[in-house]
């Protein structure tokens, strides 16, 4: 733990996000929103909204009546609002654990990715059920960090095959609440109803070894922040060993695959 | 400078917004002051800043009212 107080997370410019989960992001809340399957003409929360890659799903797949996004970094909420001039959405600076919205103001809360960021989920997840009405869905996704999210588990596997240590920034580790039996405990403990959880999987597929490299030297997230901390040589040391162990087609193509697990639950009536 | 007229000017707070946003501490009323671009919360004696058009709900960036 002291290891990351001391090097916290970097999450604030929003251009650096898009290549590195931004792109496979979209595809996912794809797939949640459609999973979801609710109606139209609900009034929609985005809980940590980033550049906006739910924000944005939300308006184009779910026929919303509005949505509303917070997130605590004004950096990625300017790359959001750059991003859309639909009239239904709408963006504030917030934090999780404390909403900014009054009881029963959405159909709807939502949270991709975001949820392990959170120092305290359980407060978010408590703040998410009091701003949706009674009957309203929450709902959220996470990568499965220890398993099939394979873009950033390669990334950690070659990092701790060279330094040991770089496994005590590996999200793996750090954060076991994803998975679904842990999201699963904290939906129910937080009363809600009727909990659901699946797994969403999605190709990420790398035109050549530079497209899933270039990323991680952006500096946004846990496994960049941590490339951008190294000496060149140990930088040049980990980008070799990936481009020796990621499977790449005749062409340079480099497909893996990420899963991300979803859980919804009900607020009661 | 817009072409799409339902869009809003980028540095004004979408008022369907104003309706549904509270203080995060006390999650009390906010009053809006349009002159100063600020959301004012009375329990909280907080005046959370609305940068171009976003309005900033947190307290560690809100100004301290006396």
């Amino acid at each position: 733990m002291a290891t990351q107080q001391s090097r916290p997370d970097v999450w604030a410019a929003g251009d650096a996000y898009e290549p590195y989960i931004g792109r496979w992001s979209r595809l996912v809340a794809r797939a949640f929103i459609a999973w979801l399957a609710l109606p139209p003409k609900q009034r929609w929360l985005d809980v940590g909204c980033g550049t906006g890659a739910v924000t944005q799903t939300i308006l184009d797949c779910a026929e919303a009546a509005e949505v509303t996004g917070v997130d605590p970094s004004e950096g990625f909420v300017a790359v959001a609002r750059s991003r859309t001039r639909d009239p239904r959405a709408s963006f504030q600076i917030g934090d999780a654990q404390k909403l900014p919205l009054g009881d029963a103001t959405a159909d709807v809360a939502v949270s991709g990715l975001v949820l392990n960021f959170i120092p305290d989920p359980a407060k978010a997840i408590a703040e998410m059920r009091r701003v949706v009405r009674p009957g309203g869905t929450v709902a959220l996704y996470v990568w499965d960090y220890a398993g099939e999210m394979q873009l950033i588990r390669r990334f950690w596997e070659a990092a701790i095959a060279l330094d040991p240590s770089a496994r005590d920034l590996d999200e793996a580790r750090r954060f076991p609440i994803c998975r679904p039996e842990s999201l699963r405990e904290l939906l129910q403990g937080a009363g809600l109803e009727h909990v659901e959880a699946r797994a969403i999987d999605v190709s990420t597929t790398f035109r050549d070894f530079e497209d899933y490299w270039s990323p991680f030297l952006g500096g946004q997230g846990p496994a960049p922040t941590y490339c951008a901390a190294l000496s060149d040589d140990r930088r040049s040391q980990l980008r070799e060993r990936l481009r020796t162990m990621l499977p790449a087609e005749a062409d340079g193509t480099i497909r893996l695959m990420a899963r991300a697990f979803a859980i919804r639950g009900a607020s009661a009536t | 400078m817009s072409s799409m007229p339902t869009a809003r000017p980028a540095n004004t707070v979408d008022p369907k917004l104003l309706e549904i946003l509270v203080c995060p501490v006390t999650k009390g009323p906010l009053e809006y002051d349009a002159a100063r671009q600020e959301l004012i919360s009375r329990a909280a004696k907080l005046a959370y800043p609305i940068r171009d058009g976003i309005p900033i709900m947190l307290a560690d960036e809100a100004r301290r009212l006396d």
